[in-house]
């Protein structure tokens, strides 16, 4: 009887297997076309995290030998006053810049979105500050906020202002970088905004007026909605932003011969990253205070993500 | 005040457009630094080019030296016909990153510039110790400069050829000079003539001199008179002595207390150098290197005297150096090439933009200033110190001084002995630290 059952069994086994190879064929491409991505992200990406990660447990003068240290560098850090500075310093860089940049980024948005005439001359002028050089944008906001001859205080002493020493006081010189920042930042979080607020279809906006809604209620209850995926997809990303600045405040504040009082009160993060690992020579303590950077934006990315049910609204 | 406000401004915005073009060149020599490397990395074993010449890589960081360093090396690849140079400059910005990767996994560069990092490199076995080969080829050290020769010495092996050095001297500005009807700076002034001459120059449009608060020219030139010292010959900081204190209160003094310099919540708006060349200052204490500057903006207003005395005369200095790398695959042509930029004939092709530094090999540097007394530079290396060196992690220890000095610049009633006391008490917890 076997025998009778043999080759339809056989059969059967053959097209299977012809179906797996041809499967494992499939796999094999797929493979072969995210391997580009893969690579890189492993090169560029987790590698070099890993790498880092296992850096903050040595020390290392970038020259010379590894030495595992344990957590000597994580607790050097605790002790030290800049590193408390910088976490300070991230932190209220973070909460003001981005609440303000997101709001006036919606209200120039808004108002680029009521169709005004020349509205792609707006939206060009509002972008501009984004594709400056950073470098550049710090060097002539320094000119700017000049106490004596920047304009800024020109202007404030026009209408009888006080006039900081934005540039060299410590009181100050965080509001001048949020200044700086928000400036920067208004455009790029502007346009994103305006591109989601074209997608709204206008028949919503009409039946709710034919109900009766107005202004108000309308962009509260039609506009932040359906805005909200745009809206958190920027919250998060510009927290992650703030919380990695250093080029505007190296270029602003960072000169060779400089520190003290001035530097205590704008270095961030990863600017204490930068001076320990290339001007101090310190790879281990520079990838320990890389690794509580990391661990701070991811807390607070999760948490972001944990509470988007509650007011980003997918359609 | 206003008036020269507004020149302030315009002079700013030139430096930031002449900035923006140096960011240009960077970025340029930046990508022919890329192909440089992917070069190197293809065959990293000993290099031969066509011809069956040795090729050996050079590398250094001043765009504006380029002019001198070709010349060099086509001096000598005419010299002799084995060896070729490739030269490269690595902008400043990414030259020390790139020696600290490059040189450890032998990717790096054969001859390169040093400067007073050497002790980092050394201490990590990077340099070749050229005591020998110099010894041989009959290269005589005592005619360069012994604060620069010092800097690249360690327990008496030589690991570096002194290619510049740095001259220091007060520059003042002749026309407030005349202006307001005071006697030039001499030679053999002391810090009160400096002090009377401060006063008498300061109106309401300019001050008297700028006291700067950055180490090489500023307040070191101060506390090296006073015969003060950062560091002892062990290397441990020694920063809150009796003579470097009394150096910081007479900078201090002159900001707060005579009111004859800006002060040093003025210095962080308006650099140093702008005051001088706009003519907010009447005097600053600079390097040889800004004597360019100076002269280009004020022409023949701009004039040289020594620096003040107070014990003794006393100056900064520092002076770079060509190395070979340890693991360079082609010591024998790297430091063929090394002591042929030794040379008297090769230290004066390179002398346009730094004072060479062999003895007698700056005539032509001489030349470019026929209406300053350029010698007064060259002279003060007799009598200046090398920049203190700190035994253990340098660059966060001098951090620390450099911290004290900021705060005590923008403080009007600093403790100075108080915060010199404790700068020196971590700096000398952070120089003991492994």
């Amino acid at each position: 009887m076997g025998r009778f059952k043999l080759r339809p069994i056989l059969l059967k086994v053959g097209e299977e297997k012809m179906k797996q190879k041809k499967i494992k064929q499939e796999w094999l491409w797929a493979y072969v076309f995210i391997a580009p991505m893969v690579i890189g992200t492993l090169i560029f990406g987790i590698i070099p995290i890993l790498y880092s990660a296992a850096l903050s447990l040595m020390r290392w003068d970038g020259l010379g030998e590894k030495a595992f240290i344990g957590l000597s560098n994580f607790i050097n850090l605790m002790k030290e006053d800049k590193f408390r500075y910088e976490i300070r310093n991230t932190l209220v860089y973070t909460v003001a810049v981005v609440p303000v940049t997101l709001l006036l980024s919606l209200g120039v948005a808004n108002l680029l979105n009521k169709g005004l005439k020349a509205t792609g001359f707006f939206r060009v002028i509002y972008f501009l500050p984004n594709i400056v050089m950073p470098v550049a944008v710090a060097m002539v906001w320094r000119f700017l906020l000049n106490s004596k001859v920047g304009l800024v205080n020109i202007f404030l002493k026009a209408i009888h202002l006080p006039t900081p020493g934005w540039i060299s006081d410590p009181k100050y010189i965080m509001a001048a970088l949020v200044i700086i920042s928000v400036w920067s930042g208004v455009g790029y979080n502007a346009v994103i905004i305006l591109a989601g607020l074209q997608g709204i279809s206008l028949s919503l906006y009409e039946s709710a007026r034919l109900d009766g809604a107005g202004n108000i209620q309308t962009f509260w209850k039609i506009t932040v909605p359906l805005l909200s995926p745009t809206l958190f997809f920027l919250l998060t990303m510009s927290i992650m932003n703030s919380m990695r600045v250093f080029d505007i405040i190296y270029t602003f504040i960072g000169k060779a011969d400089q520190g003290g009082p001035i530097i205590d009160s704008s270095r961030t993060l990863v600017f204490g990253i930068y001076e320990q690992a290339f001007k101090f020579l310190n790879m281990g303590n520079a990838s320990a205070e890389a690794m509580v950077l990391f661990a701070m934006i991811a807390i607070i990315t999760i948490i972001q993500f944990k509470f988007q049910d509650k007011w980003v609204f997918y359609d | 005040m206003k008036r020269k406000a507004k020149e302030l401004l315009t002079l700013s915005m030139a430096a930031m457009l002449a900035l923006s073009g140096c960011g240009g060149a960077a970025g340029e020599s930046d990508t022919s630094e890329k192909a440089e490397k992917t070069e190197a990395t293809e065959d990293n074993a000993a290099k031969k080019s066509s011809d069956g010449k040795t090729v050996i890589n050079f590398y250094y960081w001043d765009e504006g030296q380029k002019e001198g360093m070709d010349e060099l090396v086509s001096l000598f690849e005419a010299s002799q016909d084995e060896v070729v140079v490739e030269s490269t400059i690595v902008p400043w910005g990414e030259y020390w990153t790139k020696l600290q990767t490059a040189l450890p996994t032998g990717t790096g560069p054969d001859v390169f510039w040093m400067n007073m990092y050497a002790p980092d490199y050394i201490n990590a076995d990077l340099l070749l110790d050229l005591t020998d080969d110099l010894d041989a080829a009959g290269v005589d050290m005592s005619k360069y400069p012994e604060s620069v020769t010092s800097m690249y010495v360690k327990d008496d092996k030589i690991y570096g050829v002194p290619k510049d050095y740095d001259g220091m001297a007060l520059y003042y500005n002749k026309a407030i000079f005349d202006e307001m009807n005071v006697e030039y700076p001499q030679a053999g002034w002391t810090w009160d003539d400096l002090l009377q001459a401060a006063q008498k120059l300061t109106n309401e449009s300019h001050y008297g001199i700028v006291a700067r608060s950055d180490g090489n020219t500023g307040y070191q030139n101060f506390a090296f008179q006073n015969d003060g010292s950062f560091v002892d010959a062990d290397g441990m900081p020694t920063v809150n002595g009796k003579e470097i204190t009394e150096a910081l209160q007479f900078e201090h003094d002159l900001m707060y207390k005579y009111k004859v310099a800006p002060t040093g919540t003025e210095l962080l708006e308006f650099a140093a150098d702008d005051m001088f060349i706009s003519g907010q200052a009447a005097m600053i204490t600079s390097g040889s290197w800004s004597i360019q500057t100076y002269v280009d903006a004020l022409g023949a207003d701009c004039q040289i005297a020594e620096l003040p005395e107070k014990v003794k005369q006393g100056a900064t200095t520092h002076g770079l150096a060509y190395c070979v790398a340890s693991n360079s695959s082609n010591k024998e042509a790297a430091v063929k090439f090394v002591e042929f930029a030794a040379t008297k004939e090769a230290q004066e092709v390179t002398a346009k933009a730094a004072i060479p530094a062999y003895e007698g090999a700056a005539e032509s540097w001489l030349t470019l200033y026929p209406e300053q007394d350029v010698q007064i530079l060259l002279d003060s290396v007799d009598y200046a110190s090398p920049n203190p060196y700190y035994a253990n992690h340098h660059s966060e220890a001098a951090q620390v001084l450099t911290d004290t000095i900021s705060a005590i610049w923008v403080d009007e009633n600093a403790d100075i002995q108080a915060m010199l006391d404790e700068a020196q008490e971590k700096m000398t917890e952070t120089v003991n630290k492994e």
